[in-house]
């Protein structure tokens, strides 16, 4: 009895595990985000690995420089980022990729879109917690 | 002091080659996939490229598990001439690999089309015992 307690425990134990994951990778989503639509810049260099590789749904590929610079330099404007749906298809403790369907308004050299996007991201997770490692966008 | 030197240099050097040949293998793995995909179309080396939780990603944004990707792959029956693997980049975190190539290539559908292909690629490739799996695929069609 007490084997079958510990057993189901454990279980509880690792399932309670991999959702507070995904919580916390669901927060670093919405944080990025917010970030890129505030231009954050301090949410944004916490949020985006190093290496990070951020792909457009016309080949256009940022780093981690090229994210920052462009918000600041007004290149890039985000207005609106809505994620239509979310799925994590795989979830690891230190690794996940997810897909979304991704509603984005915004302006790039001053011209106007209105996206709607597939997006496969990479999320890394860092003794900072997760951070994204690569995204690339195709049009709906 | 030298000694200390020398331990540096062997542990710089070891970690180098480890690098190189984590970057050997997963260049290797996306050329299969591509000679794969796009030429073989053999199930049983799909069945050994995919993770089992891979998802696999078209242009126009539809996604295919393992399973109906490799169903799908082999019995596409579309072949392609002129295929090309070319600018492909990979960087690392840990056993993650993510790797952007872009492929071109000349679809021949089974109605006698030819249709021109011009996509960019990320794959996500995971070290699973020892062997780079594929976890995530995008294809992106660019402009002719």
């Amino acid at each position: 009895m007490r084997f079958i307690l510990t057993i189901c425990l454990f279980f509880t134990g690792v399932i309670g595990f991999a959702q507070v994951d995904s919580v916390s990778l669901k927060e670093a989503m919405s944080g990025l985000d917010k970030a890129l639509l505030n231009k954050d810049e301090k949410a944004l260099v916490q949020l985006l690995n190093a290496d990070v590789s951020y792909g457009h749904s016309n080949g256009w590929v940022q780093n981690k420089n090229d994210i920052i610079n462009d918000l600041k330099s007004g290149r890039l404007v985000y207005n609106k980022i809505e994620n239509v749906s979310v799925m994590i298809v795989a979830i690891n403790s230190n690794w996940a990729t997810v897909r979304t369907n991704t509603n984005a308004e915004g302006s790039i050299n001053g011209s106007a879109f209105q996206l709607k996007l597939h997006v496969l991201q990479v999320w890394i997770k860092s003794k900072i917690g997760w951070q994204l490692l690569a995204r690339q966008s195709t049009k709906l | 002091m030298r000694y200390y030197l020398i331990l540096f240099l062997v542990l710089a050097t070891f970690i180098v080659n480890a690098q190189n040949r984590n970057e050997k293998a997963v260049i290797e793995r996306t050329y299969l996939l591509s000679h794969t995909v796009f030429g073989t179309k053999d199930s049983m080396t799909l069945e050994d490229l995919f993770a089992t939780p891979a998802s696999y990603g078209h242009s126009h944004g539809n996604i295919q598990t393992r399973e109906q990707a490799i169903a799908g792959i082999s019995h596409n029956q579309s072949t392609y001439t002129d295929t090309a693997v070319s600018n492909i980049s990979v960087i690392f975190a840990d056993d993650v690999a993510v790797v952007r190539h872009l492929f071109k290539a000349i679809e021949n559908t089974k109605d006698g089309k030819k249709v021109p292909l011009n996509f960019t690629m990320m794959l996500v490739w995971v070290k699973e015992k020892g062997k780079w799996k594929l976890f995530g695929r995008q294809a992106v069609a660019l402009q002719q």
